[in-house]
């Protein structure tokens, strides 16, 4: 992933604003300190000046000098210790002056080039007029600009001998010194700011790069490199390499960045172990699924596969079908003719599923299918089963079954139910009906068990259908159950077809009802139907043989 | 399948509800194997009375518990079972095996 803004580039960014700001700050607060000191500073010298003067002047003359417009000896040497003192203190200009209303009466100017005159008239200053009914506090220094030149300006007053306010000094001194010195400083400020606000950056980033940042980053790469390429491997061993990226990553910053980096080392063993397993566990369910599927097709080609079985009796139509869930499953059919007249038929459902079920549907069809050869009465047959089934089967598996025995020259059908779904038959021109008879268990649950055989008769046009709980137990997806009721209308709809037709029958309308929900069970059917035509042959034959 | 084990007067009472199949019937039996070993002639119950369905995986657990408690001189007593559950009881001939009862009266 390519990042929009770098990690480096927003430390830069953050801290050369924070510095900035604080710089700012810190200039213009410093500034407006020393602009205020500056002010003060020559604000109370021009006060004080002016104080000292008014305190040196005789106010007695003064409005004298004015009045008459003349000077004398004593006006002389006041003017000379003025001018005296402008040139010592620096001052730019010292003068007395009336106030006459708001204008400024000069008396005296200690000025050595351009002197005022006597009676010079001037305007007063506006800052003044808050001041001028009070004059005996004089004029507080205050700042103004006068032909090109920053004035510090104080004023004083000078009294009389009756104690009135009979004139003012003003002192003026010039703040174009200060303010000069105030760009310099400015300037000399700033470039001090400047260069430590250069080195601080330059330091902090360097610091934070080292810090935070070069780790991170090394991190970030680490852990790129890793999901970039857990991405494209199938295999974990071709993913080594990138996890040693983050193994090796070697962080002791000592804080937060060090423990994420460790728990990143120890994610990234996990998520090893965890592919390792994975894909350990995948082979082996792969492995086994594969075993499965053989077992499964083992399975099926163990049972009687061709149809018709018997193509040269004509005088019953056999079919059976199995559909197998997707896990293998305990059903199974079985047919075999034992002597010239006699057909067995078995269909049995072996408890549970996969490979016990599997494993034990084989014995169960072997056992059932010797001992009915061997035993001339099937409930006797049955009998010797369950005894062997119930010999080592530790799993507490069970089998239910029913077979039976079918005498092709009488029709009469022998039959043994070891707790299985009871069969249909249809005889004469009725519809099908469950053939109920009184429950017995199932196999190898418990020797001993006697069990007792049943017997039918089916005409010619008669037919038997057999199946397992596969198919009154398959489902829809809302979980209902398939049923014997539907099972019993869908035969009778298709009661005149042959076995095969009707086997489908039952199965595409199962498939309907299922409607897409997973098949959970094999689905076994067989169907026998006694023929007509044949059959009565095969009879014309007994009775000329008689 | 829900399973819920009370214990009354030394009896256990084990109430089950759902469908007892392929799936749920491993999670019964895992049930009892987790137990410390069943006390000498202990009775347990089994409520079906929430039980809509049993398969024969079902019924192999019921088995194996059977021979369990068989095995403690104890006895299992099955309760309450639905109709279609006890069609399937009958039909493969699991009445004469386990020990049935409707509301505490002998079928």
């Amino acid at each position: 992933m390519k990042n929009r803004l770098s990690l480096s580039v927003k430390a830069t960014c953050f801290v050369v604003l924070v510095c900035t700001l604080l710089t700012s700050i810190a200039v213009t607060l410093s500034y407006s300190v020393y602009v205020d000191r500056m002010n003060e500073f020559f604000n109370s010298q021009s006060k004080n000046l002016a104080w000292t003067v008014a305190s040196q002047v005789d106010g007695d003359k003064m409005a004298m000098y004015v009045d008459t417009m003349t000077i004398d000896e004593d006006y002389k040497k006041m003017l000379k210790l003025l001018i005296d003192i402008k040139n010592r203190n620096d001052i730019m200009y010292l003068y007395v002056f009336l106030v006459r209303g708001t204008k400024a009466v000069y008396v005296m100017d200690a000025d050595d080039e351009a002197p005022l005159p006597l009676g010079y008239n001037g305007p007063m200053h506006e800052e003044t007029y808050p001041y001028l009914d009070h004059l005996e506090n004089g004029v507080p220094p205050f700042l103004n600009y006068e032909d090109g030149e920053w004035l510090s300006s104080a004023y004083a007053p000078i009294f009389n001998s009756r104690g009135e306010v009979a004139a003012l000094v003003g002192v003026d001194i010039s703040m174009d010194y200060v303010m000069a010195r105030r760009k310099a400083y400015m300037q000399y400020f700033l470039s001090i700011m400047a260069v430590a606000m250069v080195i601080i950056i330059t330091l902090s980033l360097k610091l934070m790069n080292r810090l935070i940042v070069s780790p991170i980053d090394k991190l970030a790469a680490a852990a790129g490199a890793f999901t970039a390429r857990k991405g494209k491997s199938e295999r974990y061993d071709a993913m080594e390499p990138y996890t040693s990226a983050i193994a090796a990553l070697d962080i002791h910053t000592g804080d937060e960045i060090e423990s994420l980096c460790a728990a990143m080392q120890t994610m990234s063993k996990d998520i090893m172990e965890y592919v390792k397993n994975i894909t350990a566990i995948t082979a082996e369910r792969e492995r086994i699924s594969v075993e499965l599927n053989a077992a499964s097709r083992i399975q099926v080609s163990m049972l009687p596969r061709t149809f018709p079985p018997f193509p040269e009796r004509k005088e019953f139509e056999l079919h059976a079908l199995i559909k197998s869930a997707k896990e293998v499953g305990g059903d199974f059919y079985d047919f075999f003719m034992l002597d010239h007249d006699h057909l067995a038929v078995v269909v049995a459902d072996v408890s549970g599923k996969g490979m016990p079920a599997a494993l034990f549907m084989v014995v169960s069809k072997t056992v059932i299918k010797e001992q009915i050869i061997m035993n001339d009465r099937l409930d006797r047959a049955f009998e010797e089963a369950n005894r062997l089934l119930c010999e080592g089967n530790g799993e507490d598996m069970f089998v239910t079954a029913w077979a039976g025995v079918f005498e092709i020259s009488t029709g009469l059908l022998t039959f043994v139910n070891a707790g299985h779904n009871p069969p249909l038959v249809r005889q004469g021109n009725g519809g099908f009906e469950f053939v109920q008879t009184a429950p017995e268990l199932v196999l190898a649950v418990m020797p001993g068990v006697v069990y007792a055989q049943h017997e039918i008769t089916l005409a010619p046009g008669d037919a038997l259908f057999l199946y397992t709980d596969g198919v009154t137990e398959a489902n829809d997806a809302l979980g209902h159950l398939y049923g014997n009721e539907r099972l019993k209308e869908t035969l009778d709809e298709a009661r005149d077809k042959q076995p095969e037709d009707l086997l489908n029958s039952v199965l595409s309308d199962i498939e309907r009802f299922a409607d897409g929900a997973l098949q959970a069970d094999d689905i076994t059917m067989v169907g026998l139907r006694v023929n007509m035509v044949e059959r009565s042959r095969l009879y014309e034959m007994y009775e000329r043989q008689g | 399948m829900k399973i819920d084990i009370k214990n009354e007067d030394g009896a256990m009472m084990v109430a089950l509800s759902g469908r007892l199949d392929t799936i749920s019937a491993p999670l019964l039996q895992q049930t009892f194997d987790e137990m410390p070993e069943i006390p000498q002639g202990a009775n347990v119950a089994l409520d079906f009375s929430g039980v809509d369905y049993v398969s024969s995986a079902g019924f192999r657990v019921l088995l194996v518990l059977q021979k369990k408690i068989t095995e403690a001189q104890g006895s299992l007593t099955i309760k309450n079972l639905s109709d279609a559950v006890l069609d399937v009881f009958e039909m493969t001939g699991f009445t004469s095996i386990f020990n049935i009862t409707e509301d505490g009266t002998c079928r």
